[in-house]
């Protein structure tokens, strides 16, 4: 027992649990020395519950609500169970992805401004999963009158996009990223603000895919945003550093909300999607199944574009930049002499 | 926990030794010794010097401030209540 809490302190970097479990040694009975360990066991339930009591609850709360919402009954339809296996598969990634990136990037910065980020962030992402559940539910009844289809690489890019966001969402608020807690609030309400704004000028015509200037300004700005960042960092001053990681997280942070916003629309008024062209002609599928169908084939794309085309962008220009940077050859240093 | 620590003030002392004055058990006195070191009340090390394959050991230590929160609370303690006063 001595053994397994000394590696489970080292483990969660937790020095007060490693001296607890060192003084075991000093008990003169067995008796004592299991009464020591039970405290030690009391000290360590008290680190986890501060630590992540609070984001397990959420994430658990939030993970049932869209399991709740995709996964309805049973069905002998392979392509349904298969196209089940998506949504848990993908909730486990986004569970297991924290504990991963606090080897890789190291723990969530300190600040309540970066906790509040990463909690708000998971939510908006599993808020975003919600067609993806209803797409899973869809599955179960339009069987009955469609055949349905198995998950495509559409899908899976979504599945994926979702990983990346966060991955990014981990990056954001770790200490690699050293931004001021001022700054980042500031950057995340002002692309909240302008993915809300965006909402309510386009609304439902967002799942239209006919986006016009709308769809070229979410490709150019982050694309420019990541360039100018990814040039100016290395030689910039802390500061210009700063602004560029800001900029870079207002920009996805607007992408975020109003793939979440326009997702949201649709799982609470499913008839402001439009309709699309029913899968068989003659279709004698009564009209709500046809309005679910429409969801299935409108909102997948259209979430592509909303959440991938700014990360998208955002890294190719930073590695265009980057490229750039390195191909040009280092200014050779002259020694002026006297 | 604090008056355990003012009795040797400039000595470094083990957790187990202050368990034992105290009466206190390992899950009570732990918390409060990290919550008292974050206030900046009690200073805390770890013990390097230990002999060869045994745990190191933390070591514990009171501060100025420490020492001065304590003699306040000792003395709120002893001092007798004030006397009501009748017209």
């Amino acid at each position: 027992m001595t053994t397994f809490l000394t590696r489970v302190a080292r483990a969660l970097n937790s020095e007060w649990l490693e001296a607890l479990a060192n003084e075991a040694g000093e008990c003169a009975s067995g008796r004592s020395r299991t009464v020591w360990l039970l405290g030690g066991v009391r000290v360590l339930t008290g680190t986890l519950v501060r630590r992540y009591g609070l984001m397990t609850l959420i994430f658990s709360a939030a993970i049932a609500a869209v399991l709740a919402l995709g996964l309805p009954g049973s069905s002998t339809d392979p392509a349904v169970v298969r196209n089940r296996t998506e949504l848990p598969l993908l909730l486990t990634a986004l569970a297991l992805l924290p504990v991963l990136a606090r080897r890789w990037f190291g723990p969530v910065r300190p600040e309540r401004s970066a906790r509040a980020m990463r909690v708000l962030g998971y939510l908006a992402l599993l808020a975003l999963m919600t067609p993806k559940a209803i797409e899973a539910r869809d599955g179960l009844r339009l069987g009955n009158y469609f055949q349905i289809q198995k998950i495509g690489p559409l899908q899976l890019a979504l599945g994926l996009l979702i990983v990346a966001y966060a991955v990014v969402l981990l990056y954001a608020t770790s200490p690699r990223v050293p931004l001021r807690p001022r700054s980042l609030t500031l950057a995340v309400v002002a692309g909240a603000l302008a993915g809300a704004a965006l909402f309510l000028r386009y609304g439902v015509s967002l799942w239209s895919m006919n986006l016009g200037w709308l769809g070229i300004c979410f490709v150019a700005v982050p694309a420019l945003v990541g360039f100018a960042g990814a040039r100016l960092a290395p030689r910039a001053r802390v500061p210009t550093r700063h602004g560029a990681a800001a900029a870079v997280i207002t920009g996805l942070t607007a992408a975020l909300v109003l793939a979440v916003l326009a997702a949201s629309a649709v799982a609470i008024s499913p008839d402001l999607v439009p309709l699309q062209p029913p899968p068989c002609q003659p279709c004698t599928a009564p009209h709500r199944y046809l309005v679910e169908w429409s969801i299935l084939k409108a909102t997948t794309p259209a979430s592509l574009l909303l959440v991938g085309a700014p990360l998208i962008a955002l890294c190719a220009g930073t590695c265009g930049a980057s490229l750039l940077l390195l191909k040009r050859p280092r200014r050779a240093t002259t020694v002026r002499r006297a | 926990v604090l008056e355990a620590l003012t009795r040797e003030p400039g000595s470094w002392r083990h957790g187990y030794d202050i368990a034992r004055e105290t009466g206190l058990r390992s899950g009570t006195l732990y918390p409060v010794l990290s919550r008292l070191a974050e206030r900046g009340m009690v200073e805390a090390r770890w013990d390097d010097d230990v002999e060869p394959g045994r745990p190191r050991r933390h070591l514990y230590r009171i501060t100025a401030e420490g020492a001065t929160l304590a003699r306040q609370q000792q003395s709120h303690r002893t001092s007798p209540l004030p006397r009501p006063q009748h017209a």
